[in-house]
């Protein structure tokens, strides 16, 4: 597991936040407000993570999840890097559907 | 043996940073924006040979590079790959001091019996750029103010090792006076009498003219041109002796109630900084700056040290009235906490006795902010400034980055 992972998906989450921003508008969708607020959120992980708080990654990650409305019975292993991934995975489904980008 | 000291300071920070999450931002230019959107406080070469500075308006900027693009500062972000970089330096040196977000001072330790300290320099250098995307410049000497003097001429991206004197000599004799940190304009106006305009001149004056002239930062500063070492590197942060927090006010604030607003929200903030530190004041002051250049403050001690909002709030109270003056407009405000003591281990007097709900409740607002996010909880008064919480880049500000020896 690359201690990396999270830096490299708040630069992912950073370029659908911004193609999220072009395409559509509106402040009322929680999941696009989610989606946007996202790539500091696992950016902030990532510091987290290194400070060995894996605990507070995931409060944070599923606190976006909650925010979104993305309640969908995700698999708990423990194991931050299968639980981020999980979630990132699944909000990463749904804005796609949602919004196409 | 002769140590070297390296500093390391970002290129243009803010915008390679930037640069790292938005890569097509790259060779464009790019300018940082400040809290409220309406100046830039970081820009890029690019931007910058347009005669964009650092303070000057969007207004002005926007006249003067139409085609820049401009975004506003995510310290969240800054922090970090400021970390990231952190740990890096730290895999090649054991003594780092995080001086601030962009800037480390560490002892200069060759990688290997064949690497010399220019090519450790640039091995740093290019294994930043690698590793974390960030251009920065890095500067090897024999003490802390040379090297910073000497990494400033390298930039940017530059690796750049002084470790003989003749080679100090020809680069001093080149600066002026005021590239020194914590040489300015007033500094330098004291010594302009007596010839001194470069640093080369400072380094050959005689010490006790400079302890005379500068008092004893000058006089360090003097030694530490000559090569002798007197600021250590700092791997730790010392305590800190007062704990602030304010800025600007986003703008004129003319009405009570709006300044009450931020000056609740600076105590919010503050109360965040003493339990962080662990610590409790004695008193609380506030610094208010007026339209009209002038500033007014305004202090209230406590007889007990605390960190609790509704101790807090009635110093703030009384400090804001002593600073206030009716009918002026205001344009930014600190608050700050001067007397600092450790949060356990204080005298109690004989009419304090402990008040376990209010300390209760405070614990329990400063949970509910840790798991659910900052300001979750919050006075209301602080409704008045419905458009500072609804930003999430007022979430964050630069002092919020813990741990940096600068401030």
């Amino acid at each position: 597991m690359g201690d990396d992972f999270l830096i490299r998906a708040a630069i992912e989450w950073a370029k659908v936040a911004a193609r999220l921003r072009v395409a559509s508008t509106g402040d009322d969708c929680p999941l696009r407000a989610a989606t946007l607020r996202l790539p500091r959120e696992v950016a902030w992980c990532h510091l987290l993570f290194a400070a060995g708080r894996p605990e507070a990654v995931m409060v944070r990650l599923r606190g976006v999840m909650r925010e979104a409305r993305q309640c969908a019975d995700l698999p708990v292993t423990g194991d931050v890097f299968s639980d981020a991934t999980a979630i990132l995975a699944c909000l990463r489904r749904a804005v796609q559907c949602r919004f196409s980008v | 043996m002769t140590t070297f000291v390296a500093h390391l300071d970002a290129d243009c920070y803010y915008v390679s940073a930037e640069r790292v999450r938005h890569p097509d931002l790259t060779d464009k230019p790019v300018g940082v924006l400040g809290n409220n959107g309406a100046c830039v406080i970081a820009k890029s070469y690019e931007m910058k040979a347009h005669g964009v500075k650092t303070g000057t308006p969007i207004w002005d900027a926007a006249k003067l590079c139409p085609h820049g693009v401009y975004v506003k500062r995510d310290f969240y972000w800054y922090e970090v790959l400021s970390r990231k970089m952190l740990g890096i330096v730290g895999t090649f040196s054991p003594r780092v001091e995080y001086y601030s977000v962009d800037e480390f001072f560490f002892e200069a330790i060759p990688t290997s019996h064949r690497t010399d300290l220019p090519g450790t320099a640039t091995k740093i250098r290019d294994y930043i750029r690698e590793a974390a995307g960030l251009p920065v410049t890095i500067g090897v000497a024999r003490t802390r103010t040379l090297a910073k003097l000497f990494s400033d001429t390298g930039k940017p991206f530059g690796a750049v090792a002084v470790l003989t004197r003749d080679h100090e000599r020809e680069l001093l004799a080149k600066m002026p006076v005021t590239e020194i940190s914590g040489i300015g304009g007033k500094r330098a106006d004291r010594l302009a009498p007596y010839g001194i305009r470069t640093c080369l001149d400072l380094a050959d004056a005689d010490g006790r003219l400079v302890n005379k002239l500068l008092t004893k930062t000058g006089y360090e500063i003097w030694l530490e041109l000559n090569g002798t070492p007197v600021m250590p590197i700092r791997p730790e942060r010392p305590p800190h002796q007062v704990l602030a927090r304010g800025g600007s006010l986003m703008g004129n604030v003319d009405d009570p109630k709006l300044l009450w607003a931020w000056c609740v929200r600076h105590v919010e903030r503050l109360i965040e900084e003493l339990r962080y530190h662990n610590v409790r004041t004695t008193t609380l002051a506030i610094q208010l700056d007026w339209k009209d250049g002038t500033g007014t403050g305004g202090t209230t001690s406590m007889p007990v040290p605390t960190d609790r909002f509704d101790d807090l709030l009635d110093a703030a109270r009384t400090s804001l009235r002593r600073a206030y003056i009716p009918g002026a407009t205001a344009t930014h405000m600190h608050v700050m906490a001067t007397e600092l003591r450790r949060a356990k281990g204080f005298q109690l007097s004989l009419f304090d006795a402990p008040d376990p709900k209010k300390e209760k409740l405070a614990a329990t607002k400063h949970a509910i902010n840790e798991k659910f996010g900052r300001f979750k909880v919050r006075s209301a008064a602080t409704l008045y400034l419905p458009a500072v919480y609804r930003d999430p880049a007022n979430d964050f500000d630069i002092c919020d980055i813990r741990g940096k020896v600068c401030f």
